[in-house]
């Protein structure tokens, strides 16, 4: 039976309340949480702030966006742990409501007016605005970037010209550490397609990086 | 941090891995981290969170159905202080009123006994290609009908049939809800499982009701436990029994075919069997972990209910 196709799918068994690592809340601190007792508000806070800061700001670019983003999602985080089951993970409760912001402001007025380099690319066909990945002779090549500039700032602007969906997935992914069922749940795909999404995001950033991105010997030149 | 591609043919890049570990986190500014802190751990949300409430999207948290009987008047008028003016005979009346009042809307709003869960992580659902979010359950559920067709497009919607059953549709999954029971009029439920993963649990109240599943490959049918289905398009279909006995049979008994007509196999718990499309013999074996593990959660929903 091992050839079966589905042996390594459907849902995962999710991550234990209180079993992950010492960043993650107890299981008794997730009860206290789900009552939204001071202490453990304060404790959620000092776990998540920095990690939901962090995705929202590697997604959106701009600071103040990311600031009022967070602000909006912790407001709604606060209100949605009256509905909260602790015997559920909590990590990817919180991207849920962080990913559906992030969604909100890109589909908003407020993200097409700050980034007039974004646009309607749905890079597969599932009607979520991405990022257009455009080439055009005045863009600047990878050897070039990592010729002239800090190497955070070429991978950053290379994850930036992911599409969306592609950038969302990794930053989940590879920076969030969520498990591909998780980012499934999440994205609202499945795990497959988030897989793909995956694989594809790295090809893409092989690809925009160049055969560079060993960054302790960047090459010059032109790209 | 996670590097692997987890794909057949991924190769792993430690040169990519190192350059991406060059993105460290955005840190954000102490002033307004430690705002935020404040507002968030004086919890000052509470007087406009209302206003905002019912309009956003709850992620997998979704808003819960009432609870059958839930949201009929109070019945406050039954016990008024009485007014020395009123005479008797009009409070008997009107205790009758109310009752009357009351039981026709309990069984006005009978039909409708399909609930979505509190456990539910679904991100969006269609109920005969109507789309519903997580904070519209209530919606879902009113729209639920015999021959209604419910798709999950991501996460997993948890949907409770009053006391008798629990469904888990996972992400990619059609499911037709063929039959329900009647109110008062006790008759099999009866789905139809097109594609992906559903996960069952019987309720208290399934007591002498019974459940018939169909899939493209086969039928399920059981009297009261725990199993998973799982639909691989073009493949087969895969029944994991948790608990209980469980009839799987190599064809759906529809058209008129009689259970006797179709081979039969019984899964108890712990087992699990393969009905392939290609009506290849099937496979059985240990039931598949990963399949069961929702219905370890789903069960929960009867805690309250027993």
């Amino acid at each position: 039976m091992s050839s079966l196709p589905h042996r390594h799918g459907f849902r995962p068994v999710p991550s234990p309340a209180g079993s992950t690592s010492p960043e993650e809340l107890t299981a008794d601190e997730l009860t206290a949480l789900a009552e939204r007792r001071p202490e453990a508000l304060e404790r959620f806070y000092d776990v998540y702030f920095t990690r939901v800061f962090g995705y929202v700001s590697r997604l959106v670019k701009d600071e103040h966006a990311a600031e009022d983003l967070t602000q909006d999602i912790f407001m709604h985080l606060h209100r949605a742990l009256s509905s909260y089951d602790p015997r559920r993970a909590l990590r990817p409760w919180v991207f849920t409501i962080a990913t559906n912001k992030v969604r909100d402001y890109w589909a908003s007025a407020t993200f097409h007016d700050r980034s007039l380099n974004f646009a309607d690319d749905d890079e597969d066909g599932e009607g979520r605005p991405s990022p257009r990945r455009e080439r055009t002779s005045e863009e600047r090549g990878p050897r070039a970037i990592l010729a002239g500039a800090e190497l955070e700032t070429a991978v950053r602007e290379a994850i930036d010209r992911l599409p969306g969906q592609l950038r969302q997935t990794l930053v989940l992914r590879y920076y969030e550490e969520l498990a591909f069922e998780e980012i499934a749940r999440i994205v609202g795909r499945n795990e497959v397609a988030v897989r793909k999404r995956y694989s594809r995001a790295l090809s893409e950033l092989r690809e925009l990086l160049g055969e560079v991105h060993d960054l302790g010997t960047p090459q010059g030149g032109a790209g | 941090m996670n590097f692997d591609d987890e794909l057949p043919d991924a190769q792993p890049d430690p040169a990519l891995r190192k350059a991406l570990q060059h993105w460290p986190r955005p840190e954000a500014r102490s002033d307004f981290r430690e705002r935020l802190r404040a507002e968030f751990l004086a919890a000052p949300f509470e007087a406009r969170a209302s206003e905002e409430v019912a309009a956003q999207d709850l992620g997998p948290a979704p808003q819960v159905a009432p609870r059958w009987g839930e949201g009929l008047p109070v019945p406050e008028i039954l016990t008024p202080a009485l007014s020395p003016a009123r005479r008797p005979w009009f409070t008997l009346v009107s205790i009758g009123a109310i009752a009357a009042a009351a039981l026709f809307l309990f069984r006005w709003q009978s039909p409708t006994r399909w609930t979505v869960a509190a456990s539910s992580e679904f991100t969006l659902a269609r109920v005969d290609g109507k789309e519903f979010s997580p904070a519209q359950g209530e919606q879902l559920a009113a729209a639920l009908k015999p021959g209604s067709v419910v798709e999950v497009e991501g996460g997993a919607l948890d949907l409770l049939l009053d006391t008798r059953v629990a469904l888990s549709l996972a992400a990619g999954s059609t499911l037709t809800l063929v039959a329900v029971p009647e109110p008062e009029v006790l008759a099999s439920i009866w789905l139809d499982q097109q594609r992906g993963s559903l996960a069952v649990v019987t309720g208290p109240g399934f007591v002498d009701a019974n459940l018939r599943i169909l899939t493209p490959d086969g039928e399920v049918r059981v009297v009261g436990t725990r199993f998973a289905i799982e639909v691989i398009a073009g493949m087969g279909t895969c029944v994991c029994c948790a608990e209980g006995i469980v009839s799987v049979f190599d064809r759906p008994l529809t058209e008129g075919l009689v259970p006797e007509a179709a081979p039969e196999h019984k899964l108890a718990g712990g087992e699990m069997i393969f009905v392939f499309s290609d009506h290849r013999p099937r496979e059985s074996g240990p039931a598949i972990a990963d399949h069961l593990a929702p219905l370890e959660s789903l069960r929960q929903v009867w805690a309250g209910a027993r």
